[in-house]
């Protein structure tokens, strides 16, 4: 019911829309890194958003796709959306009108936690929890401030499963909803260009390859060494936004600054594993290694590649191992920014800007041009330790009037 | 007072990659409570950063949690 393939990416702008809801990529070690970034600052009451980000974003989502459905056919096409985007498998037949308990083996988060971080001592399936109140919220005609949701057991914490339990119970919600969101707006500030002869030869030939990354029979998208998401935007996005807006009642610019930091981090992590991964895989060295004979042409490949996966349109203004300029028309952070919250007074494109310094490192500070790939926790922080690190300067963004983002990264 | 420069210093010799920062994510109610805001430069910068005992002592005992070590050493994380 639910196929992937009927949504065509948008080659202007660089994206792909399901259902009203922009869609990225994110790898496990970025998502988990930022849930527990977030799960750190124990003094704010983050589960309340870490469900209802999620939640608020489905329930646009599957608002659309389910109209006109019965409710089994509903049902259906929550299991095979969740499934196709990586998350792992739910079995929603035991829903009824009052709510679902549901059991799961498949949990994208509770696997990857573990992989990452080891066992947690509270349950990480936030996600999964928000989801299937939205899909309740959809398939029943309720609305998601008389839900109540919690996981109650967790495989991350040693459980022999995930348990997650959801209620309609009205006028007593337990996670947080939002104000309806703005229509996306694009930039239409002509792009600067990667300027690479090869870009377009390598960007065909990836165009659509977006839609080979859906979940298998356990619902999980393993590629490039890592395990792939396919997020709302606006749903990851809203953990940054509202984690940063947390910090900063807590501390004010201070604490603003501390949360940027460790959400920059989770963005060098993401760009360090993941395209790792990517510029040592077949695809890669089939289609575009030949292309490849300086440092930068590396760079310019992967930014020619990754135009594809719905992320904006990335290019590099100047580029050397000392100073990096980077831009992204229509990024990804920057519209989810305009369509929830409207203007801000900073940049806020930190998983962007991150993932441009991790790139950084792995190009001009690791060996992997020459076929060495560092994919272990410990390998990344004896270099992270052992280099000079770059240093990252977010100058522009679109949320902020600029007409794209920018970032500055120097030794 | 008693100086936490020991703890940051072996937590970044033995801990992950911006671990400087997550512990100040851990404890800042506790640095707003005395008025103080670290940061990692103030941290790399200064030799000798004097804070309450029981600052300190909680600073200490986040990193250790943080880390998963104790440092006889430093008598810090």
């Amino acid at each position: 019911m639910f196929d992937i393939h009927q949504y065509a990416f948008d080659k202007e702008h660089n994206c792909l829309d399901v259902a009203g809801e922009a869609m990225i990529f994110h790898c496990h070690h970025y998502i988990n890194y930022l849930q527990r970034s977030i799960l750190d600052a124990e003094y704010i009451d983050s589960r309340r958003f870490l469900i209802g980000s999620a939640a608020d974003a489905v329930y646009h989502q599957l608002s659309h796709l389910c109209q006109g459905l019965e409710v089994d056919q509903a049902k259906q096409m929550a299991e095979e959306m969740y499934k196709a985007f990586g998350y792992g498998l739910i079995d929603l037949s035991s829903m009824d009108d009052a709510g679902i308990t549901l059991t799961t083996f498949k949990s994208f988060f509770s696997k990857t936690w573990m992989m990452k971080f080891g066992q947690s001592t509270k349950a990480v399936d936030y996600y999964t929890t928000g989801y299937l109140a939205a899909a309740f919220a959809v398939i029943y005609g309720h609305d998601l401030t008389d839900i109540q949701a919690e996981q109650t057991t967790c495989m991350a914490c040693g459980d022999a499963l995930n348990t997650h339990v959801v209620r309609f119970v009205p006028g007593k919600g337990n996670f947080a909803t939002y104000p309806a969101k703005c229509a996306t707006v694009f930039n239409k500030t002509p792009k600067a260009s990667i300027g690479w002869a090869h870009e377009e030869a390598v960007t065909n030939a990836f165009l659509g390859a977006h839609a080979l990354f859906v979940g298998n029979e356990e619902g999980f998208i393993p590629a490039f060494g890592v395990y792939l998401v396919r997020n709302q935007s606006d749903y990851v996005n809203r953990l940054q936004f509202e984690f940063v807006r947390e910090m900063g009642e807590v501390a004010g610019e201070y604490g603003e600054t501390l949360a940027s930091e460790l959400l920059l981090e989770a963005g060098h992590a993401c760009g360090f594993f993941t395209y790792a991964g990517v510029m040592t895989s077949n695809e890669w060295n089939t289609v575009v290694k030949p292309f490849l004979h300086t440092k930068e042409d590396w760079i310019k490949g992967l930014a020619s590649l990754i135009n594809t996966m719905g992320w904006g349109y990335h290019t590099a203004v100047e580029l050397s191992k000392e100073r990096a300029v980077f831009r992204n028309y229509n990024d990804f952070e920057d519209l989810s920014y305009q369509r929830m919250y409207g203007e801000s007074k900073y940049p806020i494109h930190w998983a962007n800007s991150g993932g441009f310094t991790g790139l950084m490192q792995l190009i001009y500070n690791t060996d992997l041009v020459d076929g060495e790939r560092i994919d272990s926790e410990e390998g990344f922080r004896q270099m992270r330790r052992s280099k000079a690190k770059y240093k990252t300067n977010m100058t522009k963004g679109i949320s902020c009037g600029d007409d794209y983002l920018e970032v500055e990264i120097t030794l | 007072m008693k100086d936490v420069k020991p703890i940051f210093e072996c937590a970044k010799a033995n801990g992950e990659t911006k671990i400087v920062d997550r512990i100040l994510v851990r404890v800042l109610p506790e640095l707003m409570k005395h008025d103080h805001k670290l940061t990692p430069s103030m941290i790399e910068e200064q030799a000798v950063l004097m804070l309450p005992d029981a600052l300190h002592d909680y600073i200490q005992s986040v990193a250790q949690e943080l880390t998963g070590l104790t440092c006889p050493d430093c008598d810090g994380a």
